[in-house]
This record gives C-alpha cells, structure tokens and sequence, in this order.
C-alpha cells in the first residue's frame, strides 16, 4: 500500500451559514495527481485554501504527511506549495528578487542556483533582472510555478497551472511536472477547466459540486458513466429523407446543415444505425464518433446536481 | 521563530525601496523637506524677541516629532498594504512565515528607517543650520523611543483592522492615529483639555511624551513620571496590540480573508 500524503476526513466550511464545503473526505497517495473539478461556487478554492492552512475549516480534519494541520502548520507549510494564476507576486521586485524573498521564507540556503535552474526551466531567465510587472500574464504564471518548486514541495497544489498559457508553453509546463512528479514522486492536487488537460495529468478525479463530492474515480471510469456517444455523419441524400429516417427509428438527433447528421446514441447502436442507413439508401460520406470525455462528465454533473 | 523568515521580509522591503521612487521619496525627501521648511522658520522666528520665539519652537518640535509618529505607524501598516496591492498576502502566508515573524520584520524595518532618516535629516540640519540635534540633549532620546514604540502599537493594531477588514480600510493606515493626536497635547499642554479629556490623555503614552519633552526643553531635566508612564502604557499597548493582530488574523482566517487576494 503506497503511502498517503493527504488525508481529509469530513471538511466543512460554512462561512456565515452559507456551506462552501459539505463535509468532504479524500485523501491523495505519494506520487498521485488528483483532479479537483467543479463549477465555479462548488468549493474548489475554499478547500485548497484550508488544505493551505490560510482559511479555517470549520469542522473535520486534515492531515498531512500524518500530521494534523491544526496543530503542525509551520511543519507542512515547508514541505508545500502551491500556484494560481489569480495571485500575484510584488511587481516592482524582479522575478530573481521575488524568488530570492520566498527562498528565504522557506528557509533555503544558497538559493542563486537553484532560482536561476527553475528560471530557466520554465523560459524566464531573460526576464531575471525586470521588473516583475513587465511581465505578461503567462510569464506571470510561469513564475508563480517557480516560486511553487522553490521548496522542492513534497505535496503541490496548481490552480489552473496553465491557464493564460499558450499551448505550446502548456504543453512544455505539463511535460516538466511530469519529469518532476517522475523524479521526485511528487503528489498534486490539480484544478483546471481545461477537461482534456486533467484527463492526461491526473490518476484520479474528484467532482465537488455545492461543496459535496459527488463522484470521484479514474478519467476513465468517470467518462464510462456517459453512455451516449455522438455520432456526426456527413450524407449525400434527399433532407426528407434523412429526416423520416431519423423520426421512425425514433433518434435523438438534428441536421444543423443540410448535409450533416448529429445522432445522440448508445455505443451498442453505432454499428446497427450505421448499417440501416446504408441499407435505406442514404449515401454516407463521412462519420465522426466523439467519445463521452470529463467535459461530458463535467457537464452531466453539473446539469443534474443544479 | 526563524530569523530566515524574518530576513526574507527585510529583504522584501530592501527591494521595495531599491526600486520603488515612492519608497525613496518617503525615507528621504519629505523628511528633508521639513527640514528645510521647519529650518528657516526656526530661523525665523529665532530673530524675533520675547516669548513667541520659543513658543514657536515648541510647535515645530510638536509638529516634526507627531510627523515621527505618524511615518513610524506607516511604515508597520504599509509593510502589509504593499503586499495586499501586489495579491501577495495569500502567498506569504500560505509559506511557513508566521504572522508574528512578519510583524517583527516590519518593526525591524520601521526602526531601520527611523534611523536611516534620522542620520540623514541631522546631516542636512547641520550643514544648512549648523544645527546638532544633539545639542537638545541626551535627556530627549528615551522620550523619542517611548514615541517610536507607541507609534509600532498603533501600526500593529491598524495593520490587524486591515488583515481582517480589508483593502476597504486602508486609509486607517494614514488617517486613524490622527484621532489620537488632540489628545495627545503635541502642541500644548495637556492642562488646555477639558477635565475629562485630560484623563483620556492621561492613558495616551503619547501625551506624556509631549508633556515630558516640553519639560525637558523648558527645564533641561528629565521628568521621570511621565517617562515612566509612557514607558508603561508603550508596554500596556504593543501587548494589546500584538493581541489583537494574533485574534484578527485567526478572525481572517475564518472568514476565509487571506485567501482574497485582493482582500
């Protein structure tokens, strides 16, 4: 059995009696990523603040690496860190600077090297000696990602890490915390709104919505409770046609262009309505099948739970 | 408790005022400014005869030493603002920095740059004025660290209001020790106060202050009761101030403030 890093049992925060998190438990492994999605409001910011020990639960606890947090903050808060592009870091210190303060905060000694490496990894070292403020919303983001590895943390929390990224960085930024979750075996709690994202990076996810857990499992497990698929088939045949058939075999489906059929269907049924085309003589030039994905689950979660 | 932490946010602030014109212009123009102004109206009024002369001089030393007061305050309250306008605050303390580090490193700072100022100032005084400052006398500099301490209480209870209401009352940081200063008989004496504001005044360390240093510029002797008494209420008030920072900290905490950045 691998060893637990983070363990929640029962949180909650009611902040003037409005709940922002209903009594949630969780735990993470050494070496896991784990996804925290929901909608905006369902509890994702207010529970990564109290794992950060700067908002209060108002019940339950939290341990980590075995300890309470309650009691062994200062403890946890070396061995931790954590990134959103919704802070920021002074903007008339340097990056060099503003990471040479957080490397005395976390008690790292002769830290020159290790800034400049992180600069570096993350495409910052032209802009060591700027003003932080020069700096666009993505290097910006950058930099909170260095100052969140500085303490070489054993638990990271990353609020849409990549979020004002362009692709190409977020590709580049995603593939470093890979190398270092490989090397170190880092564990991290992932947020993102970017669905396709979270599938690659996280072993396990956890829906929040209105504070509550509402499902939590492997990307893929969670996208098996989608059993529609959607099929988009490209058809060269009468509109009337197409139409009648879709209306006697009873499909969920609609036409948004002359040429295109969008059917709503069970994974058993592609292969059969496929077929039934074929024979009722509509000519099929093109098929398309989207498989459910998170953002299907994301959506049906959210939908339902409303 | 981690001196490393504490460096940090020296360290932080060093690069403030490396970078920042306003830092500058705050540690060194406007004090030399009053130096300069206040100066030659010294010189002025020292040309005149009879008693407005040195009535005068008790209320230019009022107003330069209030000043103290009033930048001291600001330099513990603004320490916290800087970070709060720059959406650091999250970040700070979700490191392992503990609140009472962060006050101490800024108290460390604000005497810094009492300091800092305070060279400076006496410099250009005595080139322009030929002016010692020293030449007040020894007999001053308890009362000036009594002013000082006082000035750090009011800066860590103003900075407690901040941590736990929010950028929605920073001008406290400029404007709330003002409240203070008619009490605080900076420009006369106590005695002018109506019966029950005199009582008032009796628990304000800054009154005693004034009081003893109008008696030490009058007399040349130290009054060691109203030392005394500034030096116990300094005592009483940097206890309930710190108090109070450590209640509205764990206050914003429960209400989920720090995790604002922009509070």
């Amino acid at each position: 059995m691998k060893e637990v890093v983070l363990e929640v049992k029962n949180l909650t925060k009611d902040f003037d009696g409005e709940l922002a998190v209903d009594g949630i438990s969780f735990g993470i492994e050494k070496g896991e990523i784990l996804g925290l999605l929901g909608p905006n409001g369902a509890g994702k910011t207010t529970t990564i603040m109290m794992l950060l020990g700067v908002t209060k639960p108002t019940s339950g606890e939290i341990k980590i690496f075995g300890l309470n947090l309650a009691t062994h903050r200062q403890e946890i808060a070396n061995r931790i860190n954590f990134s959103s592009p919704y802070i920021s870091l002074p903007d008339r210190l340097t990056p060099f600077e503003n990471l040479y303060v957080f490397a005395a905060l976390y008690g790292i000694s002769n830290p020159r090297d290790k800034i400049r490496r992180l600069l570096n990894d993350f495409d910052l070292a032209d802009m060591e000696n700027e003003l932080t403020l020069e700096l666009s919303s993505g290097q910006l983001t950058r930099l909170n990602l260095c100052k969140a590895l500085l303490n070489d943390p054993e638990l990271l929390f990353l609020d849409e890490p990549t979020a004002s990224l362009d692709p190409e960085i977020a590709l580049k930024i995603r593939d470093l915390l890979f190398k270092i979750r490989r090397e170190t075996h880092i564990s991290m709690l992932y947020t993102s709104h970017n669905m396709e994202e979270v599938s690659r990076m996280c072993d396990r996810v956890i829906f929040l919505n209105k504070g509550k857990i509402v499902a939590s499992d492997t990307p893929l497990n969670l996208t098996r409770m989608i059993e529609d698929y959607f099929l988009t088939i490209t058809f060269d045949a009468p509109l009337e046609k197409v139409k009648n058939f879709g209306l006697k075999k009873k499909l969920d489906f609609d036409i948004p262009q002359p040429n295109i059929l969008e059917i709503k269907i069970k994974e058993k049924d592609v292969g059969p309505i496929l077929t039934q085309l074929a024979r009722d003589g509509i000519d099929i030039c093109n098929v398309a099948i989207k498989n459910p994905d998170l953002e299907d689950v994301f959506l049906k979660i959210s939908s339902t739970k409303k | 408790m981690k001196f490393s932490r504490i460096k940090g946010i020296l360290l932080q602030n060093l690069f403030f005022l490396r970078h920042s014109f306003e830092d500058i212009i705050d540690t060194f123009f406007w004090p030399t400014m009053d130096v300069i102004i206040w100066g030659f109206m010294t010189v002025y009024f020292a040309s005149l005869r009879g008693p407005v002369a040195g009535v005068v001089s008790f209320l230019l030393g009022g107003l330069i030493l209030w000043n103290i007061v009033w930048r001291a305050q600001q330099d513990i309250s603004f320490a916290l603002l800087r970070n709060v306008w720059d959406r650091n605050i999250l970040s700070l303390f979700a490191s392992p920095l503990l609140p009472s580090e962060f006050i101490i490193a800024t108290i460390i700072l604000g005497f810094l740059k009492i300091i800092l100022t305070l060279s400076f100032v006496s410099l250009v005084a005595y080139f322009l004025y030929y002016f010692n400052i020293f030449s007040l006398g020894f007999y001053l500099l308890p009362f000036f660290a009594a002013l000082i301490a006082f000035a750090w209480a009011a800066g860590i209870f103003i900075t407690g209001l901040i941590i736990r209401f929010g950028m929605r009352i920073q001008s406290f940081s400029w404007s709330l020790i003002i409240i203070l200063q008619p009490l605080s008989a900076v420009f006369y004496p106590v005695s002018v106060l109506p019966a029950i504001l005199q009582k008032v005044a009796f628990i304000l360390p800054t009154a005693h202050i004034f009081e003893g240093m109008r008696q030490v510029l009058q007399t040349g002797k130290i009054s060691p009761e109203h030392l005394i008494w500034a030096t116990v209420f300094d005592i009483i008030y940097l206890i309930i101030s710190s108090v109070f920072f450590a209640f509205m900290f764990e206050k914003a905490k429960e209400k989920g403030k720090l995790a604002k950045a922009e509070m």
